[in-house]
């Protein structure tokens, strides 16, 4: 049998507090069963792409005497700022999970 | 490599465990007897005897591999096939929306406490589909 090759190390990635608050008061007021799902599957491929290849979004600009940089990262319908840590491989969601209405920027 | 799988099995059910998902831990449960009685039931079927079980199960546990890294794939070709960059003035804008200083502080937050997984996202949205 062959050795199948070892896979990339992928991201840590970790939500602040307030992204969960503002998303529980986001989805309070969604009576939509279908939206929920959508945005449930987009939750989930965005965890998976900050888990793997973070450098997906746009860099904002590196943080003052830091070695950690901000960026900004749009799966539709879900836009997020994060900060990523090259140096320890991890990735932390800072700022409210914004959930765009219809995709303006492609 | 089978050692990783274990250890991600492990860790979802304990996870699951944490969010009261039994119900889903039994479900799981069912599913691999189920798998497992399948398996059984073929190589009954081919009249091999039980010493053949080990080679079965490798050759059953690579084929599923192959089967979930397509999954992967397809996940991969999803998240890709949504990403969207910014124009040029969004990202200005975005630029100046927050200052160092809150990002730093909610950062160090999430140093000194820990954060939220996915999984307490994902459990959020679930508890709020059940409500409806």
């Amino acid at each position: 049998m062959t050795d199948v090759p070892s896979s990339p190390v992928p991201y840590r990635v970790h939500y602040s507090q307030r992204v969960l608050d503002d998303l529980n008061l986001q989805i309070a007021s969604t009576k939509d069963r279908i939206k929920l799902t959508e945005l449930e599957l987009a939750v989930g491929l965005l965890d998976y792409r900050l888990r793997i290849y973070p450098q997906f979004g746009q860099p904002l600009r590196d943080l003052n005497e830091t070695p950690l940089q901000v960026w900004i990262g749009c799966i539709r319908p879900l836009v997020v700022h994060y900060i990523l840590d090259e140096e320890r491989k991890s990735v932390t969601v800072v700022r409210r999970i914004q959930v765009l209405q219809e995709t303006k920027a492609r | 490599m089978e050692w990783q799988w274990i250890e991600r099995s492990v860790e979802m059910m304990e996870s699951m465990e944490r969010h009261g998902e039994a119900d889903r831990i039994c479900e799981i449960d069912y599913e691999i007897q189920r798998l497992a009685t399948v398996v059984a039931d073929g190589i009954a079927n081919l009249a091999v005897g039980p010493s053949v079980l080990p080679i079965v199960m490798a050759k059953v546990s690579m084929l599923a591999q192959q089967q979930v890294e397509t999954g992967i794939e397809s996940r991969d070709e999803l998240s890709e096939s949504r990403i969207t960059k910014l124009t040029p003035e969004q990202l200005e804008a975005a630029r100046h929306e927050f200052t160092d200083e809150e990002y730093l502080a909610e950062y160090r937050d999430v140093q000194q406490n820990g954060g939220v997984g996915v999984d307490e996202l994902l459990l959020a949205i679930e508890k709020a589909k059940q409500q409806l």
